[in-house]
């Protein structure tokens, strides 16, 4: 079980996920463009999705998620369940396609960053939390969208990098 | 390559349970999950100070390109309130020594009372939706859950999380943020030319009487001040209950309670704390004026939107209060109860 879990996805995630985690609680915190922060993480766990599949999307949702809730201070588990979806859907996308090029992967982690951003106000509304539904959404969706698809070419290798997937080089694949 | 097998679903599925899990467990509040925030936090430090070293160049760079324009306004800005103050310093000083000889004379309590600490803001929350910053300062210097934080210019928010050295403050602005104010109505009182001499062991009862007419500049020795017209507070006022609204977007007091006396809240009316035996918050800190007087529905009542008097945008230093009310004393708070 150890070993499984060293030879998994989560070391490299988390490792990872300590440096995406600090560099938004340092730098990204004041590069606001349009006063809206621009979500690494969530980046992140969308491009890992949209590198990786549905299940492996959604797993680094999950665990980067957590992480950032930790150290946010936001209630655990809200960052889980937004991330979990972001990387989810932006998996789920891949079924359009067998081996997406850089614009189309591009174009599913903003997919997948737009939804995991439009689930935080929903997951905060589930909890109690009142007030969040404003029209600035309008300015943040759009914002952390573009900004995620942007370091996309970045992100997309580095997902799957953690995510332990190789990339298929369908040329070098053989006919049954 | 199919998607949903009976397996992927499986996973996916126990994921979101597992978070709804977590989530539950972390809003009825459990020490575990709080010490493995606790935990977290420390260790991220070393690799938020080596964040900040990679940070800090290009962050200087951002802000140079993107706020240049700001800050030479704002330095305009400031030039110009200094003269402004300069002009009502002497009459302010004389203001406050003779608030605190009455102070001092009817035993009352002031926020000036009460001990401090004040705190560098080393970092806010990523979130788009929260508004809150961090301090390092923490319990080691007495600050605990629920305290009030001010700025020089008035309440920036309350404490709502404490390690042993760092503290997390949310802002007024924060949609969860919520305390009992009171609208206080200023009347403007014509000053004149005054002359005033303070005699040696004159009693406070005397002073008393003269701030029923006229400002009275206590500056020893026979001294004439030319006061410009300023403001005293009107006993009257309405109370309510002050909530944030989000970034962006200024608090509103709503469940304004209907004194007749007092009239409807009117624009330029002075919003500050209300204190109480229950409140985390002592009376009188000053929040912001009402910019905005509106009727909302029938359930609502009036609503009157206020522009805080601290600028919450750029915050560095700030002053938390050690102020902890008898009935409160040794227990937590949570963070959305209104304080």
């Amino acid at each position: 079980m150890f070993a499984s879990l060293v030879q998994g996805p989560l070391p490299r995630l988390v490792l990872v996920g300590i440096m995406l985690v600090a560099l938004q609680e340092t730098l990204f915190i004041d590069l606001r463009p349009a006063a809206v922060t621009i979500q690494v993480v969530l980046a992140l766990a969308a491009a890992a999705g949209a590198a990786a599949g549905p299940q492996k999307g959604a797993l680094a949702g999950f665990v980067l998620g957590m992480m950032y809730d930790l150290r946010a201070g936001s209630p655990l588990g809200s960052s889980s369940l937004s991330m979990g979806l972001g990387g989810f859907v932006a998996g789920y996308s891949l079924s359009i396609t067998v081996d997406p090029q850089w614009w189309l992967a591009m174009i599913f982690t903003g997919i997948g960053a737009a939804v995991g951003e439009t689930m935080v106000p929903v997951v905060r509304s589930f909890i109690g939390e009142e007030g969040h539904f404003t029209p600035r959404l309008f300015t943040v969706i759009p914002v952390v969208t573009v900004a995620a698809m942007i370091l996309s070419p970045l992100f997309v290798p580095l997902g799957r990098w953690c995510m332990r997937v190789k990339k298929v080089d369908w040329t070098k694949v053989k006919a049954p | 390559m199919s998607l949903y097998t009976p397996g992927r679903r499986r996973a996916i599925l126990l994921l979101l349970l597992s978070s709804l899990l977590i989530l539950t467990i972390d809003l009825r509040g459990n020490a575990l999950l709080d010490g493995i925030r606790s935990g977290y936090n420390q260790a991220m430090r070393p690799f938020e100070s080596a964040a900040e070293v990679v940070a800090r160049p290009v962050r200087n760079a951002w802000r140079g390109i993107t706020r240049y324009d700001d800050l030479e306004a704002e330095n305009q800005r400031l030039r110009e309130q200094i003269q402004a103050m300069q002009a009502n310093d002497i009459v302010a000083r004389a203001s406050i020594a003779q608030y605190y000889e009455l102070l001092a004379y009817f035993e009352l309590e002031s926020p000036g009372s009460y001990d401090r600490v004040v705190a560098y803001v080393v970092g806010q929350t990523p979130s788009n939706l929260d508004q809150v910053i961090e301090i390092n300062k923490g319990t080691n210097d007495g600050i605990r859950e629920g305290m009030a934080v001010i700025s020089p210019n008035g309440v920036v928010g309350k404490v709502t999380d404490a390690s042993s050295d760092r503290s997390r403050v949310m802002l007024i602005t924060d949609t969860r943020y919520a305390v009992q104010v009171k609208v206080v109505r200023p009347e403007p009182v014509t000053t004149t030319t005054t002359t005033t001499t303070t005699l040696p062991g004159a009693t406070p009862a005397s002073v008393l009487d003269t701030t029923t007419s006229t400002t009275v500049a206590t500056v020893p020795g026979a001294t004439t001040t030319v006061a410009p017209t300023t403001t005293l507070p009107d006993p009257q006022r309405e109370t309510g209950e002050l909530a944030g609204r989000g970034p962006g977007e200024s608090p509103e007091v709503i469940f304004v309670a209907d004194t007749p006396g007092f009239g409807l809240p009117e624009v330029g009316d002075i919003v500050s704390t209300s204190g109480g035996s229950l409140s985390l918050a002592p009376a009188d800190l000053p929040i912001g004026r009402v910019v905005e007087v509106r009727q909302g529905s029938p359930a609502q009542g009036l609503i009157v939107v206020v522009e805080p008097y601290a600028n919450l945008d750029d915050l560095e230093f700030v002053q938390v209060i050690l102020y902890t009310p008898e009935r409160e004393s040794g227990t937590n708070t949570t963070s959305t109860q209104p304080d």
